[in-house]
């Protein structure tokens, strides 16, 4: 870590510890009710967090790897504010940039008044981005876009949508909806995360030529892109949480007592609690592989197939140190008022966010 | 911390493949290939050290006072990496991984200057006396004594899963020379030539038939004072410090590449044609799922070299970390090996020699691949045995990662 990105760290690990505890997180849940958190946005902003991983010409600083340390640093406090949402779909803007009509929505999205969510899933299009069921026709000089998104992370945030779609049939392509276009309609769902998790319709939108960001190729290596810089900050998230949910197993498993010790004086409890922690190195070493990739010279097959490594084994290792938490836990951890609980959670929708590890294990297959 | 390499690392990589391409010939190859238990045969892997020593590289981990060399963690990664992907021979451990660097360290200048240089040489070859037939993974709690008689240690007892003790010339041995309120004093390090009269070297035939390791029994056995390491009773420091570097002083990543390599040449040989499509199927899945465990492996290796070369020092829990994941996924690949084999997964390969070094109705290229997988498989059940049990790995996992209490 360079010290740029120490301080980035810090600053995060700051704002969790002065006003993001368990309870404080809860109460923002309650309070943002079927909507996304956005209590603490604002200052998200002011920090210069939404400008991460940006271009410089553009205002941006910092690269990919810092971007990755942050979203792992904001899952240790189970952050719902969608920075990684955000930041993902900022990414992809940031590779049309020449694009000049985009100026605007890229100097909202540095202070934090524009949140684009990108949304490429079809309700029957399992994990891989699709363009199918979303269907953009050319009508007078304009786009008229009829169709459906599903499973969109933080949709209620949005300002704007990035939808994948298919142009005439034919061209893939990626379109920038507002949120607030006529014939829009979001309803949501939480996510076992408490994450709301939304579906988009789309009837008959009708929106300007410049509401086409992309066509064709290079529509398709984009969208491709997407999927693969989401799954990564699932990546850089879950690992945070694993970090965390070890760090609170052994202060409960030292402290509770049975029989008379610390239950974690037991060698059964210890050896689970050393298999999360080779876990949580297995996750460290992949982090490594992805930000390494990111900020290398990978061609594009070789960061699918990187990330698919990485999916893979930070999903076996969410899963595995999720349920070895809850089980050194016993019943309390089984309850919704513990904070270890809440990790679990965020840990079992992680495992499958972009991609679950039998999913990405058939992807690497396919791309080795 | 980076695997993209710079160009002057590039030049040293190339520089390694090039003495490889040159030195490396495919009778050590093969023998690498054929290896059924940890080492490979003494007369290759010696072979291969002296070729490593004309290029000053036998022990590049040493300082360069000694021989050594003054590579970066990058460079010993490289070369690692390298020398595993040609498939060179590895250093048998026991006297460049293990009591060289206790010498370097701990030793008196006159053992060093007499006995670093034989080591480099191979005209010394050791073997390591820690276990006992009475402590297995509880090693402080060894019972073989050496008692002061003049200017002498006699040592009495015994030693046990004494690897190589049938080649040795010399042996290292930790032995009670005071008893203490706690077992880990009063043990000392001492070095010890085999041929002083009273040891005598037992066989212990493996599962597989295969003969590595054996029982020591000391009777009586004069040794000078002088051949003790260090201080008297400070011999536990100084084992602590050698198995961090039995755990975790390898780079093993690319090495188990390698023998993942073996199980798909399997799938591709006759033997396994007529294996149905959904176990070759399923077989193919766990060898894309252990090759992202060698992917993760290798980058944690890299992590540990790359914060002792920040923060020096000598690997602590990661050593046992290293341990752990490197045994249990060799253990698992030679599980797959034996599905890859299918039906000739029963066949014990220690009919070799009386079949003519093959399997009775298969000849092919593969039975150089498929020789070794039956007692490799067998054999490498004492991976997560041997060097602390992967039990006590996990103990100090607990303790000295997590802290958790006693």
């Amino acid at each position: 870590m360079n010290e740029e990105t120490r301080m980035l760290v810090a600053s995060a690990e700051r704002l969790i510890a002065a006003d993001y505890d368990f309870h404080r997180r809860q109460s923002l849940i309650r309070e943002a009710g079927t909507g996304t958190v956005l209590a603490k946005w604002p200052e998200f902003s002011d920090l210069g967090w939404t400008a991460l991983a940006l271009p410089e010409a553009l205002g941006g600083y910092g690269d990919a790897s810092d971007l990755l340390h942050l979203v792992r640093t904001l899952a240790r406090g189970l952050v719902m504010e969608p920075v990684a949402s955000v930041a993902l779909a900022a990414q992809v803007l940031s590779r049309l940039h020449a694009i000049t009509t985009l100026d605007e929505i890229m100097a909202g999205v540095l202070t934090g008044s524009v949140r684009p969510i990108v949304a490429l899933a079809a309700a029957d299009s399992g994990y891989a981005p699709t363009f199918s069921g979303l269907v953009a026709q050319n009508n007078n000089e304009r786009w008229q876009l009829s169709g459906g998104r599903s499973l969109v992370l933080d949709a209620p945030a949005a300002t704007h949508f990035m939808v994948s779609a298919t142009i005439d049939g034919r061209d893939n392509a990626l379109f920038l909806v507002p949120a607030d276009s006529v014939g829009v309609q979001l309803s949501s769902v939480s996510g076992t995360d408490d994450r709301r998790l939304g579906t988009l319709r789309l009837n008959d939108v009708n929106l300007p030529r410049s509401a086409l960001l992309a066509r064709g190729t290079p529509a398709t290596a984009l969208v491709e892109f997407a999927g693969d810089l989401a799954t990564t900050l699932h990546c850089a998230d879950a690992l945070g949480a694993m970090e965390m949910l070890l760090d609170l197993t052994v202060e409960y498993a030292s402290q509770r007592k049975q029989f008379g010790r610390a239950i974690g004086s037991f060698q059964a409890l210890q050896h689970k609690m050393a298999d999360m922690f080779m876990a949580v190195e297995r996750g460290r070493s992949m982090f490594a592989l992805l930000a390494e990739s990111l900020t290398g010279d990978d061609t594009a097959v070789d960061f699918r197939r990187r990330v698919s490594m990485a999916k893979v084994e930070i999903s076996d290792g969410a899963t595995l140190v999720g349920q070895h938490a809850i089980q050194i836990h016993g019943g309390i951890g089984t309850t919704d008022e513990l904070a270890a609980a809440h990790y679990f959670k965020r840990l079992t929708a992680a495992a499958v966010y972009g991609g679950d590890s039998r999913y990405h294990l058939g992807r690497y297959l396919s791309l080795r | 911390m980076s695997l993209y390499l710079t160009s002057e690392q590039v030049a040293f990589r190339d520089e390694v493949r090039e003495f490889l391409a040159t030195q490396l010939t495919d009778e050590l190859r093969n023998a690498v290939n054929a290896t059924t238990t940890v080492w490979v045969e003494k007369s290759k892997m010696l072979a291969w050290q002296q070729k490593l020593d004309a290029k000053g590289w036998a022990v590049p981990h040493w300082p360069v006072a000694y021989g050594g060399t003054d590579w970066t963690p990058m460079q010993h990664y490289i070369f690692e990496v390298e020398c595993a992907c040609a498939g060179a021979p590895e250093l048998t451990a026991m006297g460049v991984k293990m009591v060289g660097p206790v010498i370097v360290r701990f030793g008196s200048d006159s053992q060093r200057n007499y006995h670093l240089p034989r080591i480099i040489s191979g005209e010394d070859f050791w073997c390591q006396g820690f276990s006992e037939p009475g402590s297995g993974s509880d090693l402080a709690s060894l019972q073989c004594r050496a008692d002061r008689d003049g200017d002498d240690y006699v040592i009495n007892g015994s030693k046990i899963w004494t690897t190589d003790a049938h080649h040795a010339n010399r042996i290292f041995v930790l032995v009670r020379t005071k008893k203490e309120d706690r077992p880990q004093k009063g043990i000392s390090f001492i070095l010890v030539d085999m041929a002083t009269p009273g040891i005598t070297v037992t066989p212990i035939l493996s599962v597989s038939g295969d003969h590595e390791v054996n029982q020591v029994f000391f009777e009586d056995v004069r040794v000078p004072r002088e051949n003790l390491v260090g201080e008297e009773g400070a011999g536990w420091t100084y084992a602590k410090y050698l198995l961090g570097f039995e755990r975790g002083g390898s780079l093993k990543a690319e090495r188990l590449k390698q023998e993942l390599a073996r199980v798909e040449r399997l799938l591709d040989s006759p033997a396994c044609s007529g294996l149905d499509a959904f176990t070759r199927e399923s077989i193919v899945r766990d060898v894309a799922r252990i090759e992202i465990q060698l992917e993760s492996l290798a980058y944690t290796e890299i992590r540990v070299i790359s914060k002792l070369e920040a923060e020096g020092g000598e690997p602590g829990p990661e050593a046992s970390i290293l341990k752990v994941e490197f045994t249990e996924i060799l253990q698992r690949i030679t599980e797959l090996a034996m599905s890859a084999m299918g039906p000739y997964g029963a066949v014990l390969a220690a009919e070799r020699d009386d079949v003519g070094n093959t399997f009775a109705d298969i000849k092919s290229a593969a039975c150089s691949d498929m020789l070794p997988i039956v007692p490799r498989y067998l054999n490498f059940r004492a991976a997560s045995i041997y060097g602390g049990s992967n039990e006590v790995q996990r103990n100090i996992i607990a303790k000295a990662a997590l802290g958790l209490p006693s």
